[in-house]
């Protein structure tokens, strides 16, 4: 691995099996005792592999069911890979999704800790960081109510202002934009800058293929759990978006 | 390269702050919404023994006024740790599914919880003990010394069985609706609401088999009668679930993916 590779995954294979029936109680394993049990495979990453690059801006397209956050989830440690190599240089911040771990009966003061320690930061790490998290989120007024009494836009407004405040070298995000109105989309794509300038490395799934357009270094097409192809932004939202209109036809 | 042990018992002390706000959260849930809030920490351990004294000491007529009200509040409140942290602890890890599927943790982080935040609970039942022992007029005696030690004992014989129960319960769910009945069978057997004396000759074996039993005979002959308690036995007690929650723990760290899977 080369020195300024931050992840590299080779030959990474992954198969659900996905049973016809699934025996997760006793009467079923004793009905199905004697007959075999008939499942599915499903290969939802055949043979990948690429290489990211330090403080290179990644992103991901591909159709639904196309392998994207099974490749994601296999990065931060969620599932394992049957075979396959993966090497990670530099610590993970796995923001898959938004708001993992929020309990609706609590404040959103405490959701903030709670979200925050599920990322892996420590008591103090989120001491320092709380009121730059409160006002990113610009829901400071309502901190101390129950997330259950807040709108969507303002759950996912505070769940991704505690996810940027992170801090860590890698980030994956998995569809983690559609969150706020204009604005505060506009001051996500700040964040995306100061990442960028920082010299984070980030993976990023997405279908904003605007997004992908401005933003990313490197894109990947992945399709039927495959890396169809590599290379700049612009030719892969094309050739992705040509692909998507053979399919249709 | 380290043993996969000590990396996953590295992995769960790295995350002290979030099984800290775990617990916390959970607590905090609990009465959240309720009119008398937190008093229900008190309230409910005090309403459960009513309830018991009522039936015994009224309907039944087996047990006579102050001493059996301090004798079943220690049973009922050691017992009701071991019951909700079970209870909690089956579905700990499925409950947590939108947690661990997005990111990864220790599983066993989530039955750890259950019991430390039952041990919250418990820790408000002691104070209803305590208020017991007051309003009854018994001492404290120097023998009360005893009490971190059969608790410590006691919470890691429950550590053991949440852990077991965890894991368990996410390959077969039925784990869940057969503990409820397990339990009910072993408050039973549990001189819990009945003097241990009372057991015939011959049963008497299912007590020296039940380390509630000796759980609750400690805490009662320390609280009580300010006498020592079966020190020997709890120890062995302490070796036992020991050696259990290592090996636990190393099937936990074995199938941690697999646990996922199943979800």
């Amino acid at each position: 691995m080369k020195t300024d590779t931050v992840i590299s995954v080779k030959n990474l294979y992954k198969t659900f099996r996905i049973p016809h029936k699934k025996i997760d109680s006793m009467r079923k394993a004793f009905v199905n005792g004697f007959s075999r049990n008939t499942h599915e495979e499903f290969k939802a990453l055949d043979d990948v592999s690429f290489e990211v690059k330090k403080g290179e801006f990644l992103g991901i397209i591909g159709r639904n069911g196309s392998g994207k956050s099974t490749l994601l989830k296999i990065l931060a440690g969620v599932y394992s890979g049957d075979s396959g190599e993966i090497n990670i240089n530099g610590r993970i911040s796995p923001f898959l999704e938004l708001g993992i771990g929020f309990n609706p009966e609590l404040s959103g003061r405490d959701n903030v800790y709670m979200n925050a320690t599920v990322l892996g930061l420590s008591k103090r790490d989120i001491d320092q960081r709380f009121d730059s998290i409160v006002d990113f989120s610009e829901i400071k007024r309502f901190i101390d109510q129950q997330v259950k009494n807040y709108s969507s836009g303002m759950k996912s407004r505070l769940a991704f202002s505690v996810a940027i405040h992170v801090n860590r070298d890698i980030l994956l995000m998995d569809e983690v934009l559609a969150v706020g109105d204009i604005s505060f989309e506009d001051k996500c794509y700040g964040v995306f800058k100061e990442f960028k300038k920082t010299g984070k490395t980030v993976i990023l799934v997405t279908h904003a293929m605007d997004v992908v357009d401005e933003f990313c270094d490197r894109v990947l097409i992945l399709d039927r759990s495959r890396i169809v192809n590599g290379g700049n932004p612009e030719q892969m939202v094309k050739q992705y978006s040509q692909m998507f209109h053979l399919v249709n036809s | 390269m380290k043993q996969g042990i000590t990396i996953y018992i590295h992995e769960l002390i790295k995350r002290k702050d979030l099984m800290k706000y775990l617990v916390v959260s959970a607590l905090k849930a609990q009465h959240k919404n309720s009119f008398l809030g937190f008093f229900w920490w008190l309230l409910d351990p005090l309403l459960q023994i009513f309830i018991y004294f009522f039936v015994v000491v009224i309907i039944f007529q087996r047990a006579k006024g102050p001493e059996y009200g301090i004798y079943l509040a220690i049973g009922l409140i050691v017992w009701r740790w071991l019951s909700s942290s079970i209870t909690t602890a089956v579905r700990s890890i499925s409950s947590q599914s939108s947690i661990i599927t997005q990111v990864y943790l220790p599983k066993a982080t989530f039955p750890i919880c259950t019991v430390m935040s039952q041990m919250v609970n418990f820790g408000f039942g002691m104070v209803v003990i305590a208020l017991c022992l007051i309003f009854f007029h018994v001492k404290p005696g120097m023998e009360n010394l005893w009490l971190p030690f059969i608790i410590g004992v006691q919470f890691l014989f429950m550590l053991a069985i949440s852990l077991a129960v965890a894991f368990a319960s996410i390959f077969i769910r039925d784990i869940e609706m057969i503990m409820g009945h397990v339990l009910r069978l072993w408050f039973y057997g549990t001189p819990v609401i009945w003097y241990a004396d009372m057991i015939p000759e011959r049963a008497k074996w299912i007590l020296s088999i039940n380390p509630m039993a000796c759980f609750l005979s400690g805490y009662r002959d320390v609280v009580i009668h300010n006498s020592p308690p079966d020190y020997v036995y709890l120890a062995g007690v302490a070796c036992m679930s020991g050696i259990v929650i290592f090996l636990l723990l190393n099937i936990y760290h074995r199938y941690e993916h697999k646990i996922i899977r199943a979800l």
